[in-house]
């Protein structure tokens, strides 16, 4: 980890609601993993405070360029949606534990990814990697509107199935919710294990569906983050082994679904 | 120039030090801000045992701020100890252990335990801690029981006694003048401002507890009255703090009477604001022809009007 300025290289619109910004990744850092993040200043209209955590979207070990994927919510990731090629990244990162992945070439059960919203991203750059180990995976995406559904050019491999709560919809996508999709799947298939990341609510019940069917799911939680270096204390995410507390920022952003004291998160 | 700032019987060797609880146990930042430049570092608030903290979410950005609710979270007095004093230790940096509690035992409790510790420069004492419902800032919102708690605390320790103020006071003179005559070394202001945000579409605080500690750019001129008054109250040096985001702003507190200031949670946007802060401080004075930082109080051309 350390803070460096980079310049943007590319900006583009995957759909209505995303955004990917990629830029060089220096040369002296580690390679950053699926499910780390970074934390990026923002200048914005009107400015903001804090600096943004994102987490990375993909990672080009060739180009040596990485990747975070947008959605606008407000001044700062709409900010970034609107920075232009040459334009100047102010990132501290990477951060946080990733992904927990174990290579088994022995295992032929899929590792499942879950998610929407801001999970798209994550779940996008943990394909990728998982794809690139050869290892078999399912990606379940969830839209509320046709417009978010993004254009994501996954390698060859991956089975992806989407999902939207509004119709008219695309050939293939399924009219409802990702949390279908999920337990569906589950009823035919048994995965590996779970990973995801997207809205609370979603999370909350994805990770009980794993918990009563006895499959290990890791989340990535969105919690506000402060320092996001570990020092502040403020990304606070209650557990239920003992532990009080566990900092997103440092423990996090990954989680053991089971330990998460959900009742505690006030979603 | 000289920017060296003495207390007690201790020396600052920069005016630029970084705020409790914005900076953990230094160890976090190490990738990020070369701590041997420091002035001082101000550890996150101990306590006798590890408190995990307050509920969640704890933080909430304003305009041009933050609210935190951390609620002291901290590993407590015999962790403190064996796992975060040795690499603050390590630095040759001073090191102010900021020093909280829910009853007068606690501080008490937190300095013995501390004073044959090698090393540690000085304690701040914490009386203004909005984020507790217990101690905290019962301590510094009541001169007299602030003096009672100061001189329980003073003949604990020959190392410097910092006692650090609320802006959520009727009359912060009158707190720091009670400290002082209790034995304080030094006082540094302000902690946190009481404050509330409220998410109109769910209807409820954004922080978990309502009301939180409210810090960033946005409180700066709190602070800098905050150091202009108590300055002019006591004869003790004062350190400022609140809302310092860039040097001009800690030059603002020097003008205003303060011989030394601390970065809080600008930090969290800018690590480098402690190296160039320091640099526009040595820059500025310069300028003015300045040696010392005693200067800068000297040198605010104004009178108070009726
Ligand atoms: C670990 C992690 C990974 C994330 N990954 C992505 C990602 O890949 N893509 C993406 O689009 N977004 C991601 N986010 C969310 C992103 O940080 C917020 O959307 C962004 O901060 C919004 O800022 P804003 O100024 O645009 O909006 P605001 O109007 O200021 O905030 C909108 C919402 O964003 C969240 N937010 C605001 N400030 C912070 C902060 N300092 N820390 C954490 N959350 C904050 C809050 O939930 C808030 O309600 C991630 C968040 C976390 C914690
Ligand atoms: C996340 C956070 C945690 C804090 N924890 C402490 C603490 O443990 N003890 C203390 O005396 N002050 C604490 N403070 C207050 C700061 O030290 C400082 O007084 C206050 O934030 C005002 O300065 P600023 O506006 O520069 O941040 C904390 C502030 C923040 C933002
Ligand atoms: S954001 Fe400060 S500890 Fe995680």
């Amino acid at each position: 980890m350390r803070r460096f300025f980079v310049p943007l290289l590319t900006s583009r619109v995957v759909s209505e609601s995303y955004t990917e910004l990629r830029f060089p990744w220096p040369g002296d850092l580690r390679r950053p993993l699926p499910g780390q993040f970074l934390s990026l200043g923002v200048n914005s209209s009107p400015p903001v405070f804090l600096r943004r955590p994102f987490s990375l979207s993909g990672f080009d070990g060739s180009r040596n360029e990485a990747a975070v994927m947008v959605l606008p919510r407000g001044p700062a990731s709409e900010a970034l949606c609107r920075l232009r090629p040459g334009e100047m990244l102010d990132i501290i990162g990477p951060r946080g534990f990733p992904f927990p992945y174990h290579h088994n070439t022995h295992d032929p059960r899929p590792i499942v990814l879950v998610g929407g919203g801001i999970g798209v991203g994550p779940l996008q750059f943990a394909a990728q990697y998982l794809l690139e180990r050869h290892e078999p995976v399912v990606l379940l995406l969830g839209f509320r509107e046709p417009a978010m559904i993004p254009a994501l050019e996954f390698p060859q491999g991956a089975r992806v199935r989407l999902a939207c709560e509004k119709a008219p919809l695309p050939e293939g996508v399924h009219l409802g919710k990702v949390l279908d999709l999920a337990e569906d799947f589950f009823d035919r298939e048994e995965p590996r294990e779970v990973w995801t990341c997207g809205p609370p609510g979603m999370l909350h019940r994805l990770a009980s569906l794993c918990l009563a069917r006895g499959i290990a799911c890791s989340v990535l939680m969105e919690e506000m983050m402060g320092c996001a270096v570990g020092a502040c204390m403020g990304c606070a995410v209650p557990v239920n082994d003992g532990r009080g507390y566990l900092r997103a920022c440092t423990e996090g952003p990954v989680f053991d679904a089971a330990i998460v004291d959900w009742e505690g998160l006030w979603t | 120039m000289d920017l060296s700032v003495r207390i007690r019987n201790s020396v600052f060797p920069n005016p630029v030090g970084v705020a409790s609880g914005v900076f953990g146990y230094a160890k976090e930042y190490e990738l990020l801000v070369p701590l041997q430049q420091l002035g001082a570092i101000y550890t996150k608030a101990i306590t006798p045992k590890p408190r995990a903290g307050n509920p969640a979410p704890r933080l909430a950005e304003t305009r041009w701020g933050m609210l935190n609710s951390i609620g002291l979270a901290n590993v407590g007095l015999s962790a403190f100890r064996s796992q975060k004093l040795p690499f603050l230790r390590s630095l040759g940096v001073p090191v102010v252990v900021n020093v909280a509690g829910s009853v007068e035992e606690d501080y008490a409790e937190v300095i013995r335990g501390l004073e044959s510790e090698a090393d540690v420069w000085g304690y701040e004492v914490n009386v203004s801690c909005p984020n507790v419902r217990h101690g905290g800032q019962s301590f510094g919102s009541r001169p007299e029981v602030l003096h009672d708690l100061i001189r329980l605390l003073r003949p604990l320790t020959d190392r410097p006694l910092v006692v650090k103020l609320s802006p959520n006071t009727a009359d912060i003179a009158e707190l720091g003048r009670a400290a002082v005559a209790a034995g304080a070394d030094a006082l540094s202001a302000i902690n946190t401002l009481k404050g509330m945000v409220i998410d109109i579409h769910k209807k409820r605080p954004k922080v978990r507890r309502g009301i939180a500690g409210f810090s960033g750019p946005a409180v700066l001129p709190v602070g800098v009255a905050a150091v202009y008054t108590l300055s002019r109250a006591v004869p003790v040096p004062v350190i400022g703090l609140g809302g310092i985001a860039g040097w001009e702003d800690a030059v603002q507190y020097l003008l205003a009477g303060a011989s030394a200031i601390q970065v809080g949670s600008a930090l969290f946007r800018d690590p480098d604001l402690p190296v160039s802060i320091l640099k526009g401080i040595r820059t500025y004075a310069e300028h003015q022809g300045f040696t010392q930082v005693g200067d800068f109080a000297a040198a605010l051309k104004w009178e108070e009007v009726g």
